[in-house]
């Protein structure tokens, strides 16, 4: 809360807009990678080719799908002239995907959206602007993505929770000169930050929240961009909410896993509160579970399984809807989302508690795949409904 | 002089069918979960203000709580608050002050063919295919993880 509206006050009221047609914009390398996005992928090449961004070409990279998007990118390259096409018939991960983009990428900036995303014509100016503005370090810029779809209720709470997330971390976390991790549906990337530290970890299940540990940890600056938009869409069932958010968790204590030497090294210590809030929630979820355990096998009456009703839980629930109230507010001022406040109730009753056991499943997942190694591919995630 | 594009007006939320009964499914489960919220808001609040209703004597006698007690906790709460803003802006002047007219570097050169070489992820003869613009690899153009390994330990 203090540190959104500090930045606010600080950083976003103080900006002003971008002269859009007065300035020289540098080529950019638009990278897509795609994996059986048949439904979604011309949808998105649309958006990327009717961007209004002058010097512009979309690399769209086919990591081995089993769907129809290989021969679907094939009639896109012969329809628009600036789509460059990559078929690999060998799926090994997104990351790998994005390594491949950059060598066939002819600009030193790499926009990287992802197959089911529309950026809003504003966002690439945003976001190369940030490399022009006392930007010699700065090696990454993320943008905002905002949800598409709106109309489940799992949707309406991932909105409100996006505002959270995004919004307020991101800002608070970039007050600390750090952040723990670009959104990997949109972020430009500077090639020469991304060459310095090995391109992106093939082997991390979450190649965003990796490459943001080895920019920073190189001193390469990475900025959020709230104008940026980027429409987006969520999963809109249990079961992948449960997928996408384990892989989230799990990338999440890969790098905690990777990187703890930071802990030791004084130059690093602007790291040390992000990386010290990944372990906090950690340890949180696990003592929580642990609590709630006890609890629940030494209760006498049906009084003590009402956990939830307690004092504690009042004050949580109080500071959430606050906290949840401002950073709507402020995330209202670029796309609107405030109306979908009224879902926020649901927020500290019951999804705290699926985030928290996610962690908890998540936990052996990372070390596992810690001492296992090997590429990281991905699965097709659930992209919500479709137009009707 | 700053001028702006007027953004243009994208519409790009879906909207999908959602059958009635789900849709008041949704609501009166929400509406609960109001109920419940809008409980804890009136008990803090009357209880850090001192006017004591139904509501806040029920739950002080549920949880053995006394208003002062809450208005404690709140207050701290605000404290922690006040604190971590004013480290903030103390962070914000450390940083102005020490590091705010600096210009430690100068803008990097943009990436030349031979640093890509040098990355030893892709041949030589790869990195050529890929200037096409429609190009097809039957085997990953990338190392292996095992080859990089490798290179990295060599190096």
């Amino acid at each position: 809360m203090a540190g959104s509206i500090f930045f606010l006050r600080t950083k976003e009221n103080n900006q002003s807009d971008i002269d859009i047609d007065g300035f020289d914009w540098p080529m950019i390398s638009i990278l897509v990678p795609c994996y059986n996005e048949e439904d979604t992928i011309k949808e998105t090449i649309e958006n990327l080719s009717g961007l209004s961004y002058p010097k512009k070409e979309i690399i769209l990279i086919n990591d081995g799908s089993t769907d129809l998007t290989a021969s679907l990118l094939e009639e896109l390259s012969t329809k628009h002239t600036e789509v460059r096409v990559i078929q690999l018939e060998q799926n090994r991960g997104k990351a790998n995907a994005l390594q491949v983009g950059l060598f066939a990428a002819k600009a030193e900036y790499l926009v990287c959206v992802d197959a089911d995303a529309l950026l809003a014509d504003t966002a690439p100016y945003y976001m190369i602007h940030q490399f022009f503005v006392s930007g010699e370090r700065v090696g990454a810029v993320t943008g905002s993505p905002s949800i598409r779809n709106r109309n489940t209720l799992l949707s309406r709470m991932q909105l409100v929770e996006y505002a959270s997330i995004i919004g307020a971390i991101k800002r608070t976390q970039r007050l600390l000169g750090k952040v723990m991790t670009v959104s990997g549906v949109v972020v430009t990337f500077r090639k020469k930050a991304l060459v310095d530290v090995g391109l992106w970890d093939r082997d991390m299940i979450t190649e965003d929240i990796a490459v943001s540990w080895k920019l920073q940890k190189r001193f390469w600056d990475v900025r959020y961009e709230p104008r940026a938009i980027c429409w987006m869409l969520v999963p809109e069932t249990l079961s992948g909410i449960w997928q996408q958010r384990i892989r989230w968790a799990q990338g999440g204590q890969e790098v905690v896993l990777r990187h703890w030497r930071i802990l030791f090294s004084w130059k690093q210590r602007r790291l040390w509160l992000i990386f010290l809030e990944q372990c906090v929630s950690t340890i949180w979820a696990l003592s929580w579970l642990f609590i709630t355990l006890v609890l629940i096998f030494s209760a006498n009456a049906f009084q003590d399984l009402l956990l939830w009703l307690t004092l504690t839980s009042f004050f949580l629930v109080f500071i959430s809807m606050i906290q949840l109230f401002i950073s709507l507010v402020i995330d209202s001022r670029q796309n609107g989302v405030m109306k979908y406040y009224f879902w926020a109730a649901w927020y500290p009753a019951i999804y705290w508690m699926v985030n928290t056991l996610v962690v908890v499943v998540a936990l052996p997942r990372a070390i596992k795949s810690r001492y296992k190694g090997g590429y990281a591919v991905w699965s097709s995630p659930d992209r919500g409904l479709k137009k009707s | 002089m700053v001028k702006s594009r007027s953004r243009s007006k994208e519409i790009m939320i879906i909207s999908g069918n959602r059958s009635n009964f789900r849709f008041v499914t949704d609501l009166l489960i929400t509406l609960f979960f109001w109920v419940y919220t809008v409980i804890v808001i009136i008990f803090i609040l009357s209880a850090t203000t001192g006017f004591s209703n139904v509501v806040t004597r029920t739950l002080n006698t549920t949880f053995k709580t006394t208003n002062s007690e809450v208005q404690a906790v709140i207050l701290f709460g605000f404290i922690v608050f006040i604190v971590i803003y004013l480290l903030l802006f103390i962070n914000r002047l450390y940083n102005k002050k020490r590091f705010g007219k600096l210009t430690r570097r100068t803008y990097p050169e943009v990436v030349t063919q031979r640093e890509l070489i040098a990355l030893q992820l892709m041949s030589v003869k790869n990195i050529k295919k890929l200037e096409s613009n429609y190009v097809i690899f039957e085997k990953n153009p990338i190392i292996s993880l095992e080859e990089e390994k490798k290179h990295e330990e060599s190096d």
